[in-house]
């Protein structure tokens, strides 16, 4: 019989760097989790990884017991990467803060084919592009 | 200790989540967790509703209010076109002591094989034919609850401590030392780098009276300063860590261990387990035993000439 599941919590942390500082203490202890165990199976886990944030989603079963799958980086911390600004744009029509070319674009988008909801890799183009778009991050030789 | 953080819940729909959860990443500094609400009609089940919680937290301090303001500020402003939950988020503050705590009302006696692992607080019976360890895990690693745990404390009793001389590396809460001792180990030393994981571990030992046969010490191979515990070889060195230190200490692991006596490496997951045994091949070491379970592995190495 498949274990009652309790909760499930999803976090963005830093490959092979997570802490029990929040949000990991707070979000898994209220549901019995010991959070020094799960940091550190997390960190084991996304060593190879390091230096990129990973997001990971957590089910909690009813005995505490908990295990975890993890995610491609979030899309807009590709971007930011591949366009080396810190930030997005607060207002993404006017400011542009940076530029990646279309090879950048299709290599963010392939490493997300796998948690986007597209079924080939020019749909994932795109989905990525809209994103670069709402950071202010513009895209060199592509149209949409 | 005993830092305060203060928690921004609101709840949304789950097209919303992004958004919010960009928005409460930068006011937070990256502190968002995003849980996903359930239908409460649904007693027995997992039913999500489509709606997610968000929480970001705080960090108490000069800057709060001011950080607060500008995170409900923004969560305001995207609630123009949104949910009603972003123009009241609620707001609770949540304890460094409280959540580090919580699972331990969870954390109930366990049979590891022979060894019967028992909370410090909990006041149950044990049956006589288990070898009872008492502990309070603190911050450190080693409850028993966790996999890696349970396959080198499952390791150390095939072995057979009986007698024998233990070394016991990255000893944690000292979960494993103590067990060896209570085994009938004949002396165990427990060695940690971290100075609060060797403090929990001696608040253990003494816990279980077993301050005769356990030495504790800051430390690690290959490392000055703890050549006063290794002066004797071992029968059996148990190193419950992770696969890259395994394979820093490769070299070091076969001068402590007395020839025919057990290298037993735990905490190994298994897309690293070939980095592990790779580092082992070169050595005068031969692998006895892998176990493989729940994607974590276990090696038991014999030492050889």
């Amino acid at each position: 019989m498949a274990k009652k599941v309790l909760a499930v919590v999803k976090m963005q942390l830093d490959a092979g760097a997570a802490t029990v500082a929040p949000p990991v203490g707070p979000s898994l202890g209220q549901h019995g989790v010991n959070s020094v165990q799960f940091v550190k199976e997390y960190n084991e886990r996304t060593q190879s990884q390091a230096g990129s944030i990973i997001p990971c989603e957590v089910t909690v079963y009813a005995d505490r017991s908990y295990s975890f799958i993890t995610k491609t980086p979030p899309t807009s911390d590709l971007l930011r990467k591949a366009a080396g600004v810190e930030a997005g744009s607060g207002s993404p029509r006017e400011e542009k803060v940076g530029e990646i070319v279309e090879g950048q674009l299709a290599e963010i988008a392939k490493i997300k084919m796998p948690d986007l909801n597209a079924n080939d890799i020019e749909a994932a183009k795109k989905i990525v592009a809209g994103t670069a778009r709402s950071m202010g991050i513009t895209i060199a030789d592509w149209e949409d | 200790m005993g830092e305060r953080w203060l928690a921004i819940d609101v709840v949304v729909e789950e097209d919303e989540v992004d958004d919010v959860q960009a928005v409460m990443a930068r006011w937070a500094g990256g502190a968002v967790a995003v849980e996903q609400m359930i239908d409460a009609a649904a007693l027995d089940d997992f039913v999500p509703d489509g709606r997610c919680r968000l929480t970001a937290y705080l960090r108490d301090g000069a800057e709060l209010p001011v950080t607060k303001y500008q995170l409900f500020n923004a969560l305001w402003m995207l609630g123009g076109g949104g949910s009603a939950g972003l123009r009241k988020p609620g707001e609770r503050w949540t304890e460094e002591s409280e959540w580090m705590e919580q699972w331990k009302r969870f954390y109930r006696p366990l049979a590891i094989g022979r060894v019967g692992i028992v909370p410090a607080w909990d006041e149950s019976e044990i049956p006589g034919a288990y070898v009872v360890v008492s502990l309070d895990p603190g911050q450190a690693f080693g409850t028993g609850l966790h996999v890696s745990t349970r396959q080198a404390l499952l390791a150390l009793q095939q072995c057979g401590v009986e007698g024998r001389r233990v070394l016991d590396l990255g000893t944690g809460s000292g979960i494993l030392a103590i067990a060896a001792a209570g085994l009938g180990a004949a002396a165990v030393v427990g060695l940690d780098t971290d100075a609060r994981a060797v403090d929990a571990a001696r608040e253990n030992v003494t816990a279980n009276d077993q301050e005769a046969r356990i030495e504790l010490g800051v430390g690690t191979l290959g490392e000055p300063g703890v050549e006063q515990y290794l002066s004797q070889p071992f029968d059996i060195v148990v190193a419950n860590i992770v696969a890259a230190v395994h394979c820093e200490l490769a070299l070091h692991y076969p001068v402590p261990i007395a020839l025919g006596g057990h290298l037993i490496l735990g905490g190994i997951v298994d897309e690293r387990a070939d980095l592990v045994t790779a580092a082992m091949a070169e050595l005068p070491l031969a692998l006895a035993e892998r176990i493989d379970e729940e994607r974590w592995v276990n090696l038991v190495y014999t030492r050889t000439p």
